[in-house]
C-alpha cells in the first residue's frame, strides 16, 4: 500500500531510524573504539542501540590473505551455524573476509557480549546500526545475535527480536544469504538504506584487484572529508566498477529469465563474477525524497546496477562525482525523505511494472511509475524487475503444486502405518516380513514404497535447484511429515536394498546408496531441533545392522557395536523407533544371539532382548 | 496469446457476413451461442494449459550480450588478434596490403589474458580473403574426410564451404601440430578475424571431437570476429545436436560488416553468381550482432539470417570487401552498455517477450532511424523472431525431468519383481512365464510393453552428475535381466530358434552401456560377489539353455552321424564351462535350481545321456546336489 507510514510497515519507528543514522556517523569520530553504546527510551520497549565504526583502511574491506578473486572466505559455522544449506551439507554460505575477521575482533576481544547479555536480560529492544563498512559489522553482529541468543525455549519467554539498521553498507554475503535468513525468517530484521548513486554499496562486486588504487584514494577522502579533486580518476572509478556491477546483474539476469541458451554456461565458466549478493529489505533514496521499498533480492540486485544508469556520455562526471558524495550524505537525505513519506513498497508490483517510462497507468501504479522513473529505470531495467517478479511467482507455484501432492503423501503414509501395525503381529517384526516379501500385503507396502520415493524425490530435485520459495525448508508441517516419512519408509528401503544383495554391487547402504530425500529430511529436523549433524539417524540403524552381520568381525567393530547399543536404547525409550526388532526371529535379534556371551551380559539393550 | 488473436479473426467474418431470413435467425443465434460456448471453453482450457505450462517468458539476448561485453573476453581476444597481426606485417592492421608469405597465421598467447586463459588467434592476409571470395566463390562441398565426425544419424550430410575446407585442408599438417599442441589447454580459448575466424570454427570442431566426456566441462570457447558463414542446414542441426558443440561458439558481427552477411542473403554481394533459391548457407552457434552503442546475442538461425539480411537492406552500397577493425566496434561499445536503452515505448502492450527483442533489435540498429517501432516492417520482423524465440524455448523446456520417468518404470518392475516371486513354486518365472497360463499373464505382458517402450527409445544421459548416469545405468541393466528372460521365453515358446539373430537392438544397446561404462573405468566395483545375486547376470543365459536342450535332443536322436555327435559332444561342454563359470562368480540366480526350471530339465537330459562319462567341475556341482547350498 501507498498509504502506509515506512515505520509501521518495517516495523521500526522513524526517530529510531534517525536516532540510528546520527549516532553511525557519529560512530566514525571514535574509531578507537570498537562499538558505542546508546539506550534510547521507546514508545513500548526500553530500546539499546549498538553501533559500529567504519574503517577507512583498504585491508579492512578486502582481505589480502583470502586467496579468493573476491576476497570471501567460508562462514564461520560455530558462530553462524544458520548461514548454510541444511538439505545440501557441503553448500555452506562465504563471507566477506576482512569484514568477517573485523567483526570476530571485536566479539573477541571487547566487552561487546557482556553488553549484549545484558541488554538481553533487561529486556530491551536490541538495535545493531552502522554506516559504509561499520554497517558490515553490524550486519554480522545481527547474525551472531540470531543464532546465539534467539531461541524460543518452552520454559523461557521469547527473546524480543532484535532489528539491525544500515546506512551504506556494501554487500557481504554470497547467495546463501539470502536463502538461509528466509529459511529462518530472519530477513524482516535487516533494513539496509542506500542512495541511488551510492558506490559503496556495489563496490564488492567488483575484484579488489581492477580497483585497489582508486578505492584507496576514495577511501582516504572519506576519512578526511576532503572534497573531491580529480575528476578523471572519479570517471574511470565509477565506469570500472559498474562494469564490474554489469557483469554480476546481466549473468543474474539471464539465469532469471530463464536462459537456455548454453553458451550462457560456457561464458559463466571463462570469467570470474562476485559471489555477493544482497538479502533482507532495501530502501532505496531515488534523490527527492521518494522511497523505495525492495525485499526481494533478485530484485535488488538489478537496480544495483541499473539506478545507475547513465543517459549520455556527459553524465559520467556529474555521476560518478554523486557516486562519492552521496555516501556521506545520509543524514541529510533520510531527514527530508521520512519527512515527506513518499514511500512505494514495489514488491507487490514486481510481476506488472509498466514496461514503458510513459506507460498510462493510473492510481497507486502511476505512483509506482513514478518512483522508478525516479531511479531512471530504462525499459530493459523494468524487464528485469518483472524477472524477478516471474521467479518470485514461479516458485510460489512450485509450493502451491508440492502442497497440493501433501494429501496424497499422507494417505500413503497412512497404508504403511497399517501395514506396520499388521506386522508386528507376527514373529519377525516390521523389518523383516517387508523383506522376506511373502504376502500380497508386503507387495502392495512395496509399491507404496516407490509411489512414495517418487513425490519427496521430486520435492529434493526442485529444492537442489533452488525451485522452491527459500521458507520452504523452514516449514514446520514439512519437517513432521518428513521425519514421520523416513521413520516409517526408511526400514523398508533398507530391507529393500538387502534383499536385492545391492550391497554387493554399490557398496554399503549408508556410504554410496542413501537417497537424497532421507538425507535432506534428517538434515531437516536436526537443525530445526538444534541437534548435531547426523545425530538423528534412528531411521537407518538397520542398515548398520545389516553391515554389522555380513562383515561378522564382532571384535574389531566392538567400539561400533557399543554405539549403535546405546544410541538404539535411548531412541527406543524416546519412543522413535518401535520394539520389534527385539522379536526372536528379527534381523536384529539373530544377529545379536550371535554376539560374544560376555558382551550379551553387561549390554544395555540385554533388558529388551530378555523379554 | 498470439494465437488467440488468430482465432478471434477467423470467427469475425463468419458472425458478421452470414445472412439469415428472419425464421432461421433464432436458430442461427442459438448456434452461433453453442459456437461461442464451445470455442470460449476450448479458449479458456487453452489458457489454462498455457498457465500451467509455461510462465511469461523472457528474451535474454540482451543481458547475454552485455555479459559477453563487460567481460573483456571480447577485448582479450581482439588484443591477441592484433597481436597475430603484427607478427607477420609488424603492424596491427588488418587492412594493410603488404602481403605475407602465408596465408593463415596463427598465434598462441598466454600473457595478455585473464586469469591464465590461453588465446589461439588465427588472422589472414587481405589478399588471401579477397581470393576466397571473389575467386573461390560461394560453393559448398558436401563429404570430406576432415570433418566426417560431424554427421549424426539424424542428420547424415552437411556440406561445407569449399574455400574454408580447402584452406584449412592445404594447412592441415601446421593445424595437427597445433591441435596436439591445444588439446589439454584449459581454459583455452580460440579466435579468428574475418577468414581467420572460418579456420577458427574448423578448428574448435576438431578440438571438440577429440575431447573426452570426463573434460566436457573444459571444452574451448571460439570467438570469431566478422567470419562469413561456413555450413548449410544439415551443419547447422548436426551441431546443435550436441549441447557441448553448440555451446562453444560465438560469432561476432558489426552491422557495418559486410562480410557476414555475405552469404547471407540470396543475392551475392559481388555478383558472382546470381542466385534465385533461398540462402543455403545456415548460421551456427550464437551471434553477437553489435552496431555502435548496443549489441545483442540471437541463437535461432533463421532469426540471425533475417536480421543480417535487415541489416543489409538498411546500408547503402557496399564498396568492395572492406574489413572492419573490430578494435573500434569495440572501444565505442565499452561504455555502452551503462547508457539506459530506450525507456518510453509510449502505448504498449506487448508481452515481455516481445518487449525485449525489440529492445534487442533496438541495440542492433536495424531498419531506419526514427519511429523503428512502429514501423510495419520491423514489426513482422520481430513477430518472426519473437515466434521463433518461444518455439525454441518450448523445445527446450519439453527435454526434462527424467527422475520422474524413471521412478514409474520402477513401479512396474515391482509387479514383475512380485511375479518372479510369486513362481517360484512352479519352477521360476522363466519357465512360469514360457509354459504356464496363468490369469497374471495379462497384466504382466501389459506391464513389459510399458518397460519396454521406455526403455526401448531412451539414451544416455550424458552431461548430468555421475549419481544419475550410474542410477540410470542400474535401473537399465535391471530391466535388461528382468525382461529380457521373457522375452526369451516368448520366443521359445513358439517354438522358434536362434534368439540371438532375432536380438533387439535396444537390448544390444543397453549392453553396450555397461560395456562402454566399464572401459571408461567408472564403476569401481570390481569386487567379488560373496552370495548368489537375486537377477542372472547374462540377461541371455536362457538362450544358451534351450540352446543346449537343443543339442541334447539331437544327441539323442538316433539319426545324427559320429562326427554330428562328437561336435555336439564339444558344444555341451562349453556350456558346461560357460554354466560353471557363471556359478563360481555367483553369476546366476537361485532359481536356476528350481525343480521344473529349463535349467534343470536340460542336467537331467544330460546325465542321462549314455556314453557321457565326463567328470567337469559341473557335472560334480550338480551330482554332488551342491547346489542345494548355493545361496
Amino acid at each position: 500500500m501507498v498509504g502506509e507510514r515506512l515505520g509501521e510497515r518495517i516495523k521500526v519507528r522513524e526517530e529510531l531510524i534517525k536516532k540510528a543514522c546520527s549516532l553511525s556517523f557519529k560512530a566514525h569520530k571514535s574509531p578507537g573504539k570498537p562499538y558505542l553504546l546508546e539506550k534510547v527510551r521507546g514508545r513500548a520497549l526500553p530500546e539499546v542501540i549498538f553501533v559500529f565504526s567504519g574503517s577507512w583502511s583498504i585491508g579492512d574491506w578486502f582481505s589480502s590473505t583470502s586467496g579468493k578473486a573476491f576476497g570471501e572466505t567460508k562462514v564461520d559455522l560455530d558462530l553462524f551455524p544458520s548461514l548454510r544449506n541444511i538439505g545440501n551439507v557441503d553448500e555452506v554460505a562465504a563471507v566477506n573476509d576482512a569484514f568477517f575477521r573485523r567483526f570476530e575482533e571485536i566479539l573477541r576481544t571487547s566487552s561487546f557480549e557482556n553488553e549484549v547479555k545484558k541488554a538481553v536480560t533487561d529486556k530491551k529492544q536490541i538495535v545493531f546500526a552502522g554506516h559504509s563498512s561499520g554497517a558490515a559489522t553490524a550486519i554480522l553482529a545481527t547474525l551472531w545475535f540470531l543464532d546465539h541468543y534467539l531461541q524460543v525455549q518452552p520454559n523461557k519467554t521469547q527473546t524480543i527480536t532484535p532489528r539491525c539498521i544500515t546506512f551504506g553498507s556494501p554487500l557481504l554475503g554470497d547467495r546463501i544469504f539470502p536463502h538461509s535468513l528466509c529459511r529462518e525468517n530472519w530477513d524482516n530484521f535487516f533494513i539496509h538504506f542506500i542512495t541511488k548513486h551510492d558506490i559503496v554499496p556495489r563496490i564488492t562486486l567488483s575484484p579488489p584487484s581492477s580497483i585497489q588504487q582508486d578505492f584507496q584514494t576514495f577511501l582516504s577522502i572519506l576519512k578526511t572529508k576532503s572534497p573531491i579533486t580529480t575528476h578523471e580518476n572519479v570517471s574511470n572509478f565509477f565506469v570500472t566498477v559498474m562494469k564490474n556491477v554489469q557483469s554480476v546483474t546481466s549473468h543474474a539476469a539471464c539465469n532469471m529469465m530463464g536462459s537456455t541458451n548454453p553458451l550462457l554456461q560456457t561464458i559463466t565458466s571463462f570469467v570470474q563474477l562476485s559471489p555477493y549478493r544482497p538479502f533482507g529489505t532495501y530502501i532505496l533514496c531515488s534523490g527527492n525524497g521518494k522511497l523505495v521499498v525492495v525485499e526481494n533480492s533478485d530484485a535488488v540486485l538489478q537496480l544495483l546496477f541499473y539506478s545507475c544508469q547513465l543517459k549520455s556520455g556527459q553524465e559520467i562526471g556529474e555521476v560518478g562525482y554523486e557516486s562519492l558524495t552521496e555516501h556521506s550524505g545520509y543524514e541529510n537525505e533520510l531527514e527530508g525523505s521520512l519527512e515527506m513519506q513518499n514511500v512505494v513498497y514495489l514488491d507487490n508490483y514486481l510481476k506488472e511494472v509498466p514496461l514503458s517510462s510513459d506507460a498510462s497507468v493510473v492510481g497507486e501504479a502511476a505512483t509506482v511509475n513514478a518512483a522508478l522513473n525516479d531511479l531512471g529505470l530504462s525499459t530493459r531495467a523494468r524487464l528485469c524487475l518483472r524477472a524477478a517478479g516471474e521467479l518470485q511467482e514461479q516458485k510460489q507455484r512450485n509450493e502451491r503444486k508440492i502442497n497440493s501432492n501433501k494429501k496424497e503423501i499422507e494417505e500413503k503414509l497412512k497404508i504403511i502405518q497399517d501395514y506396520q501395525k499388521g506386522c508386528t503381529l507376527r514373529k519377525v517384526g516390521y523389518y523383516d516380513t517387508f523383506k522376506i516379501q511373502k504376502d500380497d500385503r508386503d507387495f502392495h507396502a512395496n509399491v507404496r514404497r516407490v509411489e512414495l520415493a517418487g513425490l519427496w524425490d521430486e520435492i529434493i530435485e526442485m529444492l537442489k535447484r533452488y525451485e522452491l520459495p527459500d521458507e520452504f525448508e523452514g516449514r514446520k508441517e514439512w519437517i513432521e511429515l518428513g521425519t514421520k516419512y523416513r521413520r516409517l519408509v526408511e526400514p523398508l528401503d533398507i530391507a529393500n536394498y538387502y534383499r536385492h544383495s545391492k550391497n554387493e554391487d554399490t557398496g554399503p547402504y549408508l556410504v554410496k546408496a542413501r537417497p537424497k530425500r532421507y538425507r535432506y529430511t534428517q538434515r531437516w529436523h536436526e537443525h530445526a531441533e538444534r541437534m548435531a549433524q547426523g545425530s538423528s539417524s534412528e531411521s537407518c540403524f538397520w542398515a548398520e545392522v545389516e553391515e554389522l552381520k555380513s562383515r561378522n568381525k564382532p571384535d574389531e567393530d566392538m567400539g561400533k557395536i557399543l554405539e549403535l547399543e546405546k544410541d538404539l536404547s535411548a531412541w527406543v525409550e524416546r519412543g522413535e523407533i518401535g520394539r520389534d526388532m527385539f522379536l526372536g526371529e528379527s534381523t536384529f535379534a539373530k544377529w545379536w544371539r550371535e554376539l560374544p556371551e560376555g558382551h550379551k551380559r553387561g549390554s544395555c539393550l540385554a533388558q529388551f532382548m530378555n523379554n | 496469446m498470439f494465437s488467440y488473436q488468430a482465432n478471434l479473426r477467423v470467427m469475425d467474418p463468419k458472425m458478421r457476413t452470414k445472412k439469415f431470413p428472419s425464421g432461421e435467425k433464432a436458430k442461427t443465434r442459438i448456434s452461433m451461442k453453442k459456437q461461442l460456448a464451445v470455442f470460449s471453453s476450448n479458449l479458456q482450457a487453452k489458457a489454462e494449459k498455457t498457465n500451467q505450462a509455461s510462465t511469461a517468458m523472457f528474451s535474454s539476448g540482451e543481458e547475454l550480450g552485455n555479459l559477453v561485453l563487460s567481460s573483456d573476453l571480447l577485448h582479450y581476444s581482439w588484443a591477441a588478434i592484433l597481436e597475430a597481426y603484427k607478427d607477420t606485417t609488424g603492424t596491427a592492421n588488418p587492412n594493410d596490403p603488404t602481403t605475407f608469405p602465408i596465408s593463415i597465421k596463427y598465434r598462441v598467447d598466454r600473457q595478455q589474458s585473464p586469469h591464465g586463459t590461453t588465446i589461439v588467434a588465427f588472422v589472414s592476409s587481405p589478399t588471401c580473403t579477397a581470393q576466397h571470395f571473389q575467386r573461390d566463390g560461394r560453393d559448398l562441398v558436401s563429404s570430406t574426410t576432415l570433418f566426417d565426425f560431424v554427421s549424426t544419424k539424424v542428420n547424415p550430410s552437411f556440406s561445407i564451404h569449399r574455400a574454408a575446407l580447402e584452406l584449412f585442408a592445404s594447412h592441415h599438417n601446421g593445424l595437427s601440430d597445433l591441435k596436439k599442441q591445444c588439446c589439454n589447454i584449459s581454459p583455452l580459448i580460440v579466435t579468428g578475424h574475418s577468414i581467420g575466424g572460418s579456420i577458427a570454427s574448423l578448428f574448435t570442431l576438431w578440438l571438440l571431437e577429440s575431447l573426452s566426456p570426463k573434460d566436457a566441462s573444459k571444452h574451448p570457447l571460439c570467438i570469431t570476429f566478422g567470419s562469413p558463414l561456413i555450413g548449410d542446414n544439415g551443419f547447422q542441426q548436426a551441431i546443435s545436436e550436441r549441447p557441448i558443440w553448440n555451446s562453444s561458439f560465438l560469432h561476432v558481427a558489426s552491422n557495418q560488416d559486410p562480410i557476414p552477411k555475405l552469404f547471407a542473403s540470396p543475392h551475392d554481394v559481388l555478383n558472382i553468381e546470381p542466385t534465385s533459391h533461398a540462402s543455403v548457407y545456415k548460421p551456427f552457434g550464437t551471434f553477437l550482432l553489435c552496431s555502435e552503442s548496443g549489441c545483442a546475442c540471437f541463437e535461432e538461425p533463421e532469426s540471425v539470417l533475417d536480421l543480417m539480411v535487415a541489416i543489409s537492406s538498411d546500408g547503402g552500397p557496399n564498396e568492395g570487401l572492406q574489413i572492419i577493425d573490430y578494435g573500434h566496434v569495440l572501444k565505442r561499445l565499452k561504455h555502452g552498455a551503462i547508457y539506459q536503452g530506450i525507456s518510453k515505448l509510449g502505448i504498449w502492450n506487448g508481452s515481455p517477450l516481445r518487449t525485449g527483442i525489440v529492445i534487442q533489435i533496438e541495440a542492433i540498429k536495424v531498419g531506419r532511424t526514427q519511429q523503428r517501432h512502429e514501423n510495419g516492417d520491423i514489426n513482422s520482423l520481430v513477430t518472426k523472431v519473437e515466434k521463433r524465440a518461444e518455439d525454441l524455448v518450448a523445445r527446450r523446456r519439453n527435454v526434462f525431468d527424467p527422475k520422474k520417468k524413471l521412478n514409474d518404470m520402477k513401479i512396474n518392475m515391482i509387479y514383475l519383481e512380485w511375479y518372479k516371486k510369486v513362481s517360484e513354486s512352479r519352477g521360476g518365472y522363466y519357465d512360469a512365464f514360457r509354459n504356464i497360463p496363468s490369469k497374471n499373464r495379462e497384466e504382466i505382458v501389459k506391464r513389459k510393453n510399458i518397460l519396454t517402450q521406455y526403455w526401448a527409445i531412451r539414451k544416455m544421459p550424458q552431461k548430468e552428475g555421475t549419481f544419475l548416469r550410474t542410477g540410470f545405468l542400474y535401473a537399465a541393466t535391471n530391466y535388461r535381466r528382468m525382461i529380457e528372460p521373457l522375452d526369451i521365453a516368448e520366443f521359445y515358446r513358439k517354438d522358434k530358434k536362434d534368439y540371438l539373430a532375432e536380438r533387439s537392438e535396444h537390448y544390444k544397446l543397453l549392453e553396450q552401456w555397461v560395456k562402454d561404462d566399464k572401459q571408461e573405468g567408472r564403476q569401481s566395483n570390481a569386487n567379488e560377489r560373496k552370495s548368489a545375486c537375486s537377477l542372472t547376470e547374462d540377461s541371455c543365459f536362457w538362450v544358451h539353455v534351450e540352446e543346449a536342450i537343443v543339442l541334447c535332443n539331437s544327441l539323442k536322436d538316433g539319426g545324427t552321424s559320429p562326427e554330428d555327435k562328437v561336435s555336439l559332444m564339444e558344444n555341451l561342454v562349453k556350456f558346461e564351462n560357460y554354466v560353471m563359470d557363471l556359478i563360481k562368480n555367483y553369476a546366476v540366480s537361485t532359481e536356476i535350481f528350481f525343480n521344473q526350471s529349463s535349467f534343470m530339465k536340460w542336467w537331467a537330459d544330460y546325465e542321462n545321456i549314455p556314453g557321457n562319462s565326463s567328470h567337469s567341475s559341473l557335472t560334480d556341482f550338480m551330482r554332488n546336489r551342491k547346489y542345494n547350498q548355493y545361496v
